[in-house]
Protein backbone atom coordinates (compact mmCIF):
# COMPACT_ATOMS: atom_id res chain seq x y z
CA UNK A 1 0.00 0.00 0.00
CA UNK A 2 1.30 3.44 -0.93
CA UNK A 3 1.36 6.13 1.70
CA UNK A 4 -1.53 8.58 1.28
CA UNK A 5 -1.14 12.17 2.46
CA UNK A 6 -4.01 14.32 3.73
CA UNK A 7 -3.71 17.98 4.69
CA UNK A 8 -5.93 20.53 6.40
CA UNK A 9 -5.65 23.83 8.22
CA UNK A 10 -6.81 24.15 11.81
CA UNK A 11 -8.85 27.35 12.11
CA UNK A 12 -10.45 26.98 15.54
CA UNK A 13 -10.23 24.89 18.72
CA UNK A 14 -12.59 24.30 21.64
CA UNK A 15 -12.07 22.28 24.83
CA UNK A 16 -13.93 21.39 28.00
CA UNK A 17 -12.92 19.21 30.97
CA UNK A 18 -13.19 19.03 34.75
CA UNK A 19 -10.31 21.53 35.11
CA UNK A 20 -10.57 23.65 31.95
CA UNK A 21 -13.38 25.49 30.21
CA UNK A 22 -11.52 26.58 27.07
CA UNK A 23 -8.64 25.68 24.78
CA UNK A 24 -6.57 28.45 26.38
CA UNK A 25 -7.06 26.89 29.83
CA UNK A 26 -6.16 23.43 28.48
CA UNK A 27 -3.07 24.90 26.77
CA UNK A 28 -1.99 26.31 30.14
CA UNK A 29 -2.30 22.83 31.72
CA UNK A 30 -0.38 21.24 28.83
CA UNK A 31 2.35 23.82 29.40
CA UNK A 32 2.70 22.98 33.08
CA UNK A 33 0.21 25.23 34.91
CA UNK A 34 -1.04 23.75 38.19
CA UNK A 35 -4.61 22.41 38.43
CA UNK A 36 -7.30 24.88 39.51
CA UNK A 37 -8.69 24.13 42.98
CA UNK A 38 -12.29 23.78 41.83
CA UNK A 39 -13.42 20.79 39.80
CA UNK A 40 -16.07 21.80 37.28
CA UNK A 41 -19.33 19.84 37.12
CA UNK A 42 -20.39 20.25 33.51
CA UNK A 43 -20.94 22.88 30.86
CA UNK A 44 -24.27 24.65 30.35
CA UNK A 45 -24.26 25.52 26.65
CA UNK A 46 -26.63 28.46 26.17
CA UNK A 47 -26.81 27.73 22.46
CA UNK A 48 -29.15 24.75 23.14
CA UNK A 49 -32.75 26.05 23.49
CA UNK A 50 -33.90 25.83 27.15
CA UNK A 51 -36.49 23.06 26.59
CA UNK A 52 -33.87 20.92 24.85
CA UNK A 53 -31.06 21.77 27.26
CA UNK A 54 -32.88 20.43 30.31
CA UNK A 55 -33.19 17.10 28.46
CA UNK A 56 -29.56 17.06 27.34
CA UNK A 57 -27.30 14.59 29.19
CA UNK A 58 -23.67 15.38 30.02
CA UNK A 59 -22.09 13.90 26.84
CA UNK A 60 -24.38 16.09 24.70
CA UNK A 61 -23.62 19.23 26.70
CA UNK A 62 -19.89 18.52 26.52
CA UNK A 63 -19.98 18.03 22.76
CA UNK A 64 -22.12 21.09 22.06
CA UNK A 65 -20.17 23.42 24.39
CA UNK A 66 -16.84 22.44 22.89
CA UNK A 67 -18.16 22.60 19.30
CA UNK A 68 -19.55 26.08 19.86
CA UNK A 69 -16.21 27.30 21.27
CA UNK A 70 -14.36 26.01 18.19
CA UNK A 71 -16.72 27.76 15.76
CA UNK A 72 -16.36 31.00 17.75
CA UNK A 73 -12.57 30.62 17.81
CA UNK A 74 -12.56 30.09 14.04
CA UNK A 75 -14.96 32.99 13.48
CA UNK A 76 -17.22 30.91 11.24
CA UNK A 77 -20.96 30.33 11.14
CA UNK A 78 -21.80 26.93 12.61
CA UNK A 79 -24.17 26.14 9.74
CA UNK A 80 -21.31 26.19 7.19
CA UNK A 81 -19.53 23.20 8.74
CA UNK A 82 -19.94 19.52 7.94
CA UNK A 83 -19.66 17.70 11.27
CA UNK A 84 -18.09 14.58 12.71
CA UNK A 85 -18.90 13.76 16.34
CA UNK A 86 -16.85 11.10 18.06
CA UNK A 87 -17.21 9.22 21.34
CA UNK A 88 -15.50 6.01 22.34
CA UNK A 89 -17.93 5.24 25.17
CA UNK A 90 -21.27 6.81 24.27
CA UNK A 91 -23.60 7.52 27.18
CA UNK A 92 -23.06 4.68 29.65
CA UNK A 93 -25.45 6.23 32.23
CA UNK A 94 -28.23 5.79 29.69
CA UNK A 95 -27.07 2.30 28.70
CA UNK A 96 -27.23 1.39 32.39
CA UNK A 97 -30.66 3.02 32.82
CA UNK A 98 -32.11 1.20 29.80
CA UNK A 99 -30.75 -2.20 30.87
CA UNK A 100 -32.00 -1.76 34.46
CA UNK A 101 -35.45 -0.59 33.34
CA UNK A 102 -35.90 -3.36 30.78
CA UNK A 103 -34.88 -5.92 33.42
CA UNK A 104 -37.37 -4.54 35.97
CA UNK A 105 -41.08 -5.08 36.45
CA UNK A 106 -42.03 -1.68 34.98
CA UNK A 107 -40.43 -1.79 31.55
CA UNK A 108 -41.68 1.54 30.23
CA UNK A 109 -38.69 3.68 29.23
CA UNK A 110 -38.48 7.44 29.55
CA UNK A 111 -38.97 8.77 25.99
CA UNK A 112 -36.35 11.44 26.63
CA UNK A 113 -33.76 8.95 27.85
CA UNK A 114 -34.57 6.56 25.01
CA UNK A 115 -34.17 9.36 22.47
CA UNK A 116 -30.90 10.46 24.09
CA UNK A 117 -29.46 6.93 24.11
CA UNK A 118 -28.48 6.86 20.43
CA UNK A 119 -24.83 7.44 19.56
CA UNK A 120 -25.63 10.45 17.37
CA UNK A 121 -27.62 12.32 20.05
CA UNK A 122 -24.98 15.11 20.27
CA UNK A 123 -25.08 15.52 16.48
CA UNK A 124 -28.86 15.88 16.74
CA UNK A 125 -28.73 18.50 19.51
CA UNK A 126 -26.00 20.38 17.61
CA UNK A 127 -27.90 20.47 14.33
CA UNK A 128 -31.14 21.55 16.09
CA UNK A 129 -29.32 24.22 18.12
CA UNK A 130 -27.45 25.73 15.16
CA UNK A 131 -30.07 25.08 12.49
CA UNK A 132 -27.42 23.55 10.27
CA UNK A 133 -28.51 21.42 7.33
CA UNK A 134 -24.96 20.12 6.74
CA UNK A 135 -24.16 16.43 7.08
CA UNK A 136 -23.33 15.21 10.58
CA UNK A 137 -21.58 11.90 11.07
CA UNK A 138 -21.06 10.07 14.36
CA UNK A 139 -18.07 7.82 14.95
CA UNK A 140 -17.44 5.18 17.60
CA UNK A 141 -14.22 3.20 17.78
CA UNK A 142 -13.24 2.96 21.43
CA UNK A 143 -9.44 3.22 21.77
CA UNK A 144 -8.85 4.15 18.12
CA UNK A 145 -11.69 6.61 17.99
CA UNK A 146 -9.46 9.67 17.61
CA UNK A 147 -7.41 8.41 14.66
CA UNK A 148 -10.48 7.03 12.85
CA UNK A 149 -12.30 10.34 13.30
CA UNK A 150 -9.37 12.45 12.11
CA UNK A 151 -9.04 10.22 9.04
CA UNK A 152 -12.79 10.43 8.32
CA UNK A 153 -12.86 14.23 8.70
CA UNK A 154 -9.65 14.91 6.76
CA UNK A 155 -10.87 12.75 3.86
CA UNK A 156 -14.21 14.60 3.79
CA UNK A 157 -12.45 17.97 4.10
CA UNK A 158 -10.19 17.19 1.13
CA UNK A 159 -12.51 15.28 -1.19
CA UNK A 160 -15.57 17.49 -0.59
CA UNK A 161 -13.44 20.64 -0.33
CA UNK A 162 -15.47 21.72 2.70
CA UNK A 163 -14.71 23.09 6.16
CA UNK A 164 -15.37 20.58 8.95
CA UNK A 165 -16.19 20.51 12.63
CA UNK A 166 -14.70 17.57 14.55
CA UNK A 167 -15.77 17.00 18.15
CA UNK A 168 -14.38 14.35 20.48
CA UNK A 169 -16.15 13.78 23.80
CA UNK A 170 -16.37 11.15 26.53
CA UNK A 171 -18.01 11.38 29.95
CA UNK A 172 -17.36 9.36 33.15
CA UNK A 173 -18.59 5.76 32.93
CA UNK A 174 -21.57 4.51 34.96
CA UNK A 175 -20.39 2.79 38.14
CA UNK A 176 -21.54 -0.69 37.16
CA UNK A 177 -19.47 -0.68 33.96
CA UNK A 178 -16.22 0.53 35.50
CA UNK A 179 -14.69 -2.99 35.77
CA UNK A 180 -14.57 -3.03 31.94
CA UNK A 181 -14.56 0.71 31.12
CA UNK A 182 -12.64 2.50 33.88
CA UNK A 183 -12.88 6.09 32.63
CA UNK A 184 -13.99 8.56 35.32
CA UNK A 185 -12.79 11.72 33.55
CA UNK A 186 -14.83 14.30 31.64
CA UNK A 187 -13.45 15.57 28.35
CA UNK A 188 -14.42 17.29 25.11
CA UNK A 189 -12.29 18.78 22.36
CA UNK A 190 -13.24 20.32 19.00
CA UNK A 191 -11.45 21.37 15.86
CA UNK A 192 -12.67 23.47 12.96
CA UNK A 193 -10.57 22.53 9.93
CA UNK A 194 -10.43 23.93 6.39
CA UNK A 195 -9.03 22.49 3.17
CA UNK A 196 -5.28 23.25 3.09
CA UNK A 197 -5.69 25.59 0.09
CA UNK A 198 -8.28 27.76 1.92
CA UNK A 199 -7.40 31.36 2.67
CA UNK A 200 -7.59 31.06 6.45
CA UNK A 201 -5.06 31.46 9.26
CA UNK A 202 -4.00 28.44 11.27
CA UNK A 203 -1.51 25.60 11.61
CA UNK A 204 -1.26 23.15 8.70
CA UNK A 205 -1.84 19.54 9.77
CA UNK A 206 -0.49 16.73 7.59
CA UNK A 207 -1.51 13.11 8.05
CA UNK A 208 -0.03 10.06 6.35
CA UNK A 209 -1.77 6.71 6.35
CA UNK A 210 0.98 4.11 6.57
CA UNK A 211 1.09 0.36 6.44
CA UNK A 212 2.73 -0.53 9.71
CA UNK A 213 1.68 -2.31 12.85
CA UNK A 214 1.42 0.30 15.57
CA UNK A 215 -0.63 -0.49 18.65
CA UNK A 216 0.39 2.11 21.22
CA UNK A 217 -0.41 5.81 21.53
CA UNK A 218 2.56 8.16 21.99
CA UNK A 219 3.40 9.11 25.58
CA UNK A 220 2.26 12.61 26.53
CA UNK A 221 5.04 15.18 26.91
CA UNK A 222 3.15 16.68 29.84
CA UNK A 223 4.16 15.55 33.33
CA UNK A 224 0.72 16.36 34.79
CA UNK A 225 -0.77 13.33 36.60
CA UNK A 226 -4.25 14.59 35.79
CA UNK A 227 -3.59 14.92 32.03
CA UNK A 228 -1.86 11.53 31.92
CA UNK A 229 -4.78 9.88 33.70
CA UNK A 230 -7.22 11.61 31.35
CA UNK A 231 -5.17 10.55 28.30
CA UNK A 232 -4.96 6.93 29.47
CA UNK A 233 -8.58 6.38 30.51
CA UNK A 234 -10.75 8.61 28.33
CA UNK A 235 -10.87 7.46 24.67
CA UNK A 236 -11.70 10.96 23.33
CA UNK A 237 -8.76 12.43 25.26
CA UNK A 238 -6.31 10.58 22.97
CA UNK A 239 -6.65 13.81 20.94
CA UNK A 240 -4.35 15.36 23.58
CA UNK A 241 -1.46 13.82 21.61
CA UNK A 242 -2.46 16.07 18.70
CA UNK A 243 -3.09 19.03 21.02
CA UNK A 244 0.49 18.70 22.25
CA UNK A 245 1.72 18.49 18.66
CA UNK A 246 0.00 21.81 17.94
CA UNK A 247 1.80 23.31 20.94
CA UNK A 248 5.21 21.79 20.08
CA UNK A 249 5.20 21.14 16.33
CA UNK A 250 8.88 20.24 15.85
CA UNK A 251 8.27 16.48 15.70
CA UNK A 252 5.92 13.87 14.22
CA UNK A 253 3.56 11.63 16.13
CA UNK A 254 2.47 8.14 15.09
CA UNK A 255 -0.89 6.83 16.30
CA UNK A 256 -2.62 3.46 15.80
CA UNK A 257 -5.35 3.37 13.15
CA UNK A 258 -6.32 -0.27 12.61
CA UNK A 259 -4.64 -3.64 12.57
CA UNK A 260 -1.67 -3.15 10.27
CA UNK A 261 -2.09 0.60 9.66
CA UNK A 262 -1.05 3.76 11.47
CA UNK A 263 -1.41 7.52 11.02
CA UNK A 264 1.56 9.86 11.19
CA UNK A 265 0.84 13.52 11.96
CA UNK A 266 3.02 16.54 11.52
CA UNK A 267 2.18 20.19 12.00
CA UNK A 268 3.52 23.49 10.60
CA UNK A 269 2.55 26.71 12.34
CA UNK B 1 -49.68 32.75 43.20
CA UNK B 2 -52.32 30.33 44.51
CA UNK B 3 -51.28 28.23 47.54
CA UNK B 4 -50.17 24.63 46.92
CA UNK B 5 -51.72 21.81 48.93
CA UNK B 6 -49.45 19.08 50.27
CA UNK B 7 -50.35 16.66 47.47
CA UNK B 8 -49.84 19.41 44.86
CA UNK B 9 -46.36 20.07 46.23
CA UNK B 10 -45.56 16.36 45.94
CA UNK B 11 -46.79 16.38 42.34
CA UNK B 12 -44.80 19.56 41.64
CA UNK B 13 -41.66 17.83 42.89
CA UNK B 14 -42.39 14.90 40.57
CA UNK B 15 -42.62 17.34 37.64
CA UNK B 16 -39.37 19.11 38.54
CA UNK B 17 -37.54 15.76 38.88
CA UNK B 18 -39.06 13.98 35.88
CA UNK B 19 -38.63 16.94 33.53
CA UNK B 20 -35.34 18.21 34.98
CA UNK B 21 -36.81 21.73 35.08
CA UNK B 22 -33.83 24.08 35.18
CA UNK B 23 -33.64 26.71 37.89
CA UNK B 24 -37.11 25.89 39.23
CA UNK B 25 -38.18 24.73 42.68
CA UNK B 26 -41.32 22.64 43.21
CA UNK B 27 -42.68 25.38 45.52
CA UNK B 28 -42.56 27.89 42.66
CA UNK B 29 -45.09 26.13 40.41
CA UNK B 30 -48.41 27.96 40.64
CA UNK B 31 -51.11 25.24 40.92
CA UNK B 32 -53.43 27.32 38.70
CA UNK B 33 -50.92 28.15 35.93
CA UNK B 34 -51.11 26.41 32.55
CA UNK B 35 -48.56 23.58 32.43
CA UNK B 36 -48.31 23.58 28.63
CA UNK B 37 -47.89 26.38 26.11
CA UNK B 38 -47.64 29.82 27.67
CA UNK B 39 -47.49 28.80 31.34
CA UNK B 40 -44.65 26.49 32.32
CA UNK B 41 -43.77 25.97 28.64
CA UNK B 42 -43.99 22.17 28.66
CA UNK B 43 -44.43 20.23 25.41
CA UNK B 44 -45.64 16.85 24.15
CA UNK B 45 -42.49 14.94 25.18
CA UNK B 46 -43.01 16.32 28.69
CA UNK B 47 -46.58 14.96 28.68
CA UNK B 48 -45.18 11.48 27.97
CA UNK B 49 -42.57 11.86 30.74
CA UNK B 50 -45.24 13.01 33.22
CA UNK B 51 -47.48 10.05 32.35
CA UNK B 52 -44.59 7.64 32.88
CA UNK B 53 -43.58 9.22 36.19
CA UNK B 54 -47.18 9.22 37.47
CA UNK B 55 -47.64 5.59 36.47
CA UNK B 56 -44.47 4.61 38.40
CA UNK B 57 -45.16 6.79 41.45
CA UNK B 58 -48.95 6.46 41.80
CA UNK B 59 -49.82 3.43 39.65
CA UNK B 60 -52.25 5.61 37.66
CA UNK B 61 -52.28 5.09 33.89
CA UNK B 62 -52.94 8.20 31.79
CA UNK B 63 -53.91 7.37 28.23
CA UNK B 64 -53.64 9.88 25.38
CA UNK B 65 -57.00 8.86 23.91
CA UNK B 66 -59.01 9.23 27.15
CA UNK B 67 -61.42 12.16 27.25
CA UNK B 68 -60.31 13.44 30.65
CA UNK B 69 -56.60 13.55 29.77
CA UNK B 70 -56.53 16.99 28.15
CA UNK B 71 -58.42 18.45 31.12
CA UNK B 72 -56.14 16.66 33.61
CA UNK B 73 -52.97 18.10 32.05
CA UNK B 74 -54.19 21.70 32.25
CA UNK B 75 -52.67 22.72 35.57
CA UNK B 76 -50.81 21.26 38.54
CA UNK B 77 -54.13 21.41 40.43
CA UNK B 78 -56.12 19.48 37.81
CA UNK B 79 -53.35 16.91 37.38
CA UNK B 80 -53.11 16.30 41.12
CA UNK B 81 -56.92 16.00 41.41
CA UNK B 82 -57.01 13.55 38.47
CA UNK B 83 -54.39 11.31 40.08
CA UNK B 84 -56.12 11.48 43.50
CA UNK B 85 -59.42 10.42 41.90
CA UNK B 86 -57.92 7.55 39.94
CA UNK B 87 -55.50 6.07 42.51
Amino acid sequence: MQSKTLKCKIAGIGAWGSYFESWQALQALLNGASLPETKLKGPKPDIIPANERRRAPLPVKLAVASSWQATQDAGVEADTLTCVFASGLGDTDLTDYMCKTLASEHKALSPTKFHNSVHNAPAGYWTISTGTMKAANSVAGYENLVSLTLLEAMIQCETENTPMLLTFYDAPVAQILTPVLPNQETFAFSLVVFPHSADVEGPLLTANVEQQEHTTWPALQSKSDYLRRLYAANPAAKILSLAELLEQPKRDIVVPLSSGTALTFSCEK
Amino acid sequence: MATQTESELKMAQLLVDALNLEDMEAEEIDPEDQLFGDGLGLDSIDALEISLAISKEYGVQIKAEDEGTREAFKTLRSLTAFVEENK
